[in-house]
């Protein structure tokens, strides 16, 4: 198990049965744990498309596609914001860290966009849908809650 | 009255794109200032002042926003094709921003159901600045009033509201409703704080219901005075030349 988890050199030891030597790969074992990281990157992922959509969805019932547009590529870079989240999953080794970076750039992009009070009651409604159904799994990841 | 010459000069006015209206205000309303218009149901206010906004953007080349906080973008979309104009073209054309602010509110507790005008100026030193709009409506502040408690406080809030309009170098037109058979605005002081106050009614005449439109005051003008029809046509309003007698 050492071995496997890279710990340890095995070397084939000369003897009547096959056995085998283990060395310490370094005289130093250094072990991480990462206790807050309780998220499966694919309950992050969909977690941070709900959020988004609803995001968008609201954005479009206040000021129209042009305004969804704006918010998307002030947010996200692009307007294209599925495949500019996707990448930041794929970049990014910490579901969590992605999620958190979502929703501070949505916040963001809001409150740039149509002052703090307009702005973060929209953040507000895109949370309070994305965390319909969810409210174990955002109280696991240990989320803040989106205040207006 | 003589006009302040510095404002009588073409560059110094915004027209509004309303027929027979221009005519009456040396041109159209005074750059960057406040205006009111004020009308009970039915007498065409929302239409006068989406005219104003949608005339910016597509014959003055000057961006409008539009907020709505009673309509829904649906219903002014609506109203706008009725009269030809498409709200959407001049949308993706970057030359007009139609927002629904009531769309961010449903659901909330019914204190916060309507809009507060500190909201409104943050909303809009945001959306000015993002957008870079000349023009901006608010229809109306009817909604706006219904936040406050005292008509003290009211009035305190809205000076500094028209006060950062102006600041904020925008033309700007606030709509206004005025209660049947009473005072011309809703809580009686719009009128005072703004630069000018366009007023729309409706008279019975012979058993049938006639618009007309007043300009009762806009400072640094010299503007009609008088009572004149108004007819809404294919193309939206229209003011008549003549005055009703």
């Amino acid at each position: 198990m050492f071995h496997r988890a890279g710990f340890l050199d095995r070397r084939a030891h000369a003897a009547k049965r096959p056995t085998f030597a283990y060395r310490l790969k370094s005289p130093v074992i250094r072990l991480e744990f990462d206790l807050a990281e309780r998220v499966a990157p694919s309950q992050a992922r969909e977690f941070a498309f709900a959020f988004a959509d609803a995001l968008v969805a609201a954005s479009e019932r206040l000021g129209g596609l042009r305004l969804t547009a704006s918010l998307a590529r002030v947010a996200w870079g692009q307007e294209d914001w599925r495949g500019s989240l996707e990448r930041q999953f794929a970049g990014e080794e910490h579901p969590r860290a992605a999620v958190d970076a979502i929703l501070r750039d949505a916040r963001r992009a809001a409150t740039d966009l149509l002052g703090a009070t307009a702005g973060g009651r929209l953040v507000r409604i895109a949370w309070d849908a994305a965390i319909q159904g969810r409210q174990e799994f955002v109280a696991s990841l240990g989320l803040a809650e989106v205040t207006a | 009255m003589i006009a302040h010459p510095a404002t009588t000069s073409a560059s110094n006015r915004v027209p509004t794109g309303i027929a027979g209206l221009d005519s009456l205000i040396q041109g159209g309303f005074p750059l960057g200032s406040v205006n009111l218009v004020a009308g009970p149901a039915g007498s065409g206010k929302s239409l006068l002042a989406l005219q104003f906004a949608y005339q910016g953007a597509s014959a003055f080349d000057e961006p409008s926003a539009f907020l709505a906080l009673e309509e829904t973008r649906d219903s002014v979309e609506r109203v706008a094709a009725l009269f030809g104009m498409d709200l959407k073209r001049m949308e993706e054309a970057g030359k007009f921003v139609l927002v629904d602010l009531g769309a961010i509110r449903a659901g909330s507790p019914r204190e916060q159901l309507t809009v507060g005008l500190r909201e409104l100026e943050d909303f809009l030193r945001s959306c000015i600045a993002s957008t870079n709009v000349r023009r901006v409506v608010v229809d109306s502040i009817s909604a706006v009033g219904l936040r406050y408690r005292s008509l003290q406080e009211l009035r305190e809030e809205m000076f500094a509201f028209t006060r950062f309009l102006r600041d904020s170098k925008v033309t700007s037109l606030l709509v206004t409703e005025s209660p049947e058979g009473g005072r011309l605005t809703r809580f009686g002081v719009e009128q005072f704080l703004a630069d000018s106050f366009l007023h729309l009614a409706l008279d019975e005449v012979k058993g049938e219901l006639r618009r007309t439109l007043t300009v009762r005051k806009m400072r640094l003008t010299r503007h009609d005075t008088g009572k004149h029809p108004v007819h809404i046509t294919t193309e939206g309003i229209v003011v008549a030349e003549e005055r009703v007698l």
